[in-house]
């Protein structure tokens, strides 16, 4: 087989996956999102100026739109949120999350030595102390002209990991959905 | 124009359904060519191309997401074009970086006795993406379907060029693997 026939054979790829790859307005979205995003931008950094804190705005991580935190539960309540900004998603909002125990003891063993480990250079310990499995329950609606993800109300594990410098968790990859009734 | 209108105008046989396929999504397609095709007067042939393309398709064709279905056809005349220009010299830039990239995936594992069917792999092909996690999917696919630079997929997913290759290697192995087992190597 020659790589030129896998390149051409590509072309059988779902479309809903290439929408997903380049949605019609990638980066921040939408005009009406890039307005709305840099208005709570905004008024994000008044109130910071009176506070006297700093936080992290929402932003393109990992390829997810999301707010690295201290709270791991907040970063995957971003993640839910930063839905919006994509072109194809009408409407986003989060109900719940919680740590899965379980999930996240069976992601670490799985990751513990591991290629994808290696390859980023993740040791055991790092792996056994900075990772987390979150379970979140949300309501999402997307416009099916532009993609093919199923919507409604749905339960999906988000998996975080705590980055060395900064130690704040952020979402590096998640489970497909699965409807929730 | 909504692309259910933009469809019946090429099942109408209007016109109009070429120059509203142009403002919307000539961006999108001359992105694509230009990717593929070095010059930018090829890219804007295959371009051309593409609208030609659609007409001859619809009717019969009512495609659900006009933009991929465009799309599809402005690459397969781009990469056609790109073998008619240059023969069994590959033409450089980021078409053959990936096919080098890709390489690596049918190098070594080939049985001579197998001979692949393009459809069956097309079909492998799409099953694989479908299993591919999201955002290890988003990356393979603008790497190798839309044929974007290394530095266009870092800087558009935030990542840094070294782990956007460390993904696509990944990817690879994945791809590797899956079409030893299914016999395509």
């Amino acid at each position: 087989m020659k790589s030129e026939q896998i390149l051409e054979a590509l072309d059988a790829v779902d479309d809903r996956w290439l929408q997903d790859a380049k949605p019609e307005s990638t980066g921040f979205g939408s005009k009406r999102n890039r307005l709305r995003t840099f208005a709570i931008a905004a008024a994000a950094a008044v109130i910071l100026l009176f506070s006297g804190f700093t936080v992290y705005r929402v932003g393109m991580v990992n390829g997810w739109w999301q707010r690295p935190s201290n709270d791991p539960l907040a970063v995957v309540q971003s993640a839910v949120e930063g839905e919006i900004n994509w072109e194809y998603t009408q409407s986003a909002s989060f109900e719940r999350a919680e740590i899965d125990e379980a999930e996240t003891a069976r992601w670490k063993e799985n990751l513990k030595g591991s290629e994808l480990a290696r390859s980023y250079g993740w040791s055991d310990d790092y792996i056994e102390h900075h990772f987390l499995v979150v379970r979140a329950v949300y309501t999402v609606q997307y416009d099916h002209t532009k993609t093919w993800e199923k919507d409604g109300r749905l339960e999906r594990l988000y998996f975080l990991r705590q980055d060395q410098e900064t130690n704040l968790w952020e979402v590096y990859e998640a489970q497909s959905p699965n409807e929730t009734p | 124009m909504e692309d259910e209108q933009i469809v019946a105008l090429y099942w109408a046989r209007s016109e109009r359904a070429i120059r509203e396929s142009m403002s919307k999504y000539g961006a999108y397609c001359q992105a694509i060519a230009c990717n593929i095709l070095s010059f930018r007067s090829d890219a804007e042939e295959a371009v051309n191309d593409t609208w030609l393309g659609a007409w001859n398709a619809m009717p019969p064709a009512q495609p659900a997401i006009l933009r991929t279905f465009l799309g599809k056809i402005t690459r397969r005349v781009s990469l056609k074009r790109l073998r008619d220009l240059y023969r069994e010299k590959r033409g450089g830039g980021q078409v053959e970086l990936a096919l080098e990239e890709l390489d690596a995936c049918v190098r070594g594992g080939s049985t001579p006795e197998q001979e692949v069917i393009e459809k069956e792999l097309g079909e492998a092909l799409r099953r694989f993406v479908d299993g591919l996690p999201q955002t290890e999917r988003r990356v393979f696919l603008c790497r190798y379907w839309y044929l974007d630079p290394i530095t266009a997929i870092s800087q558009r997913f935030g990542f840094s060029e070294s782990k956007v290759k460390s993904m696509l290697s990944r990817s690879r192995k994945k791809l590797q693997a899956y079409l030893r087992k299914e016999n395509y190597l």
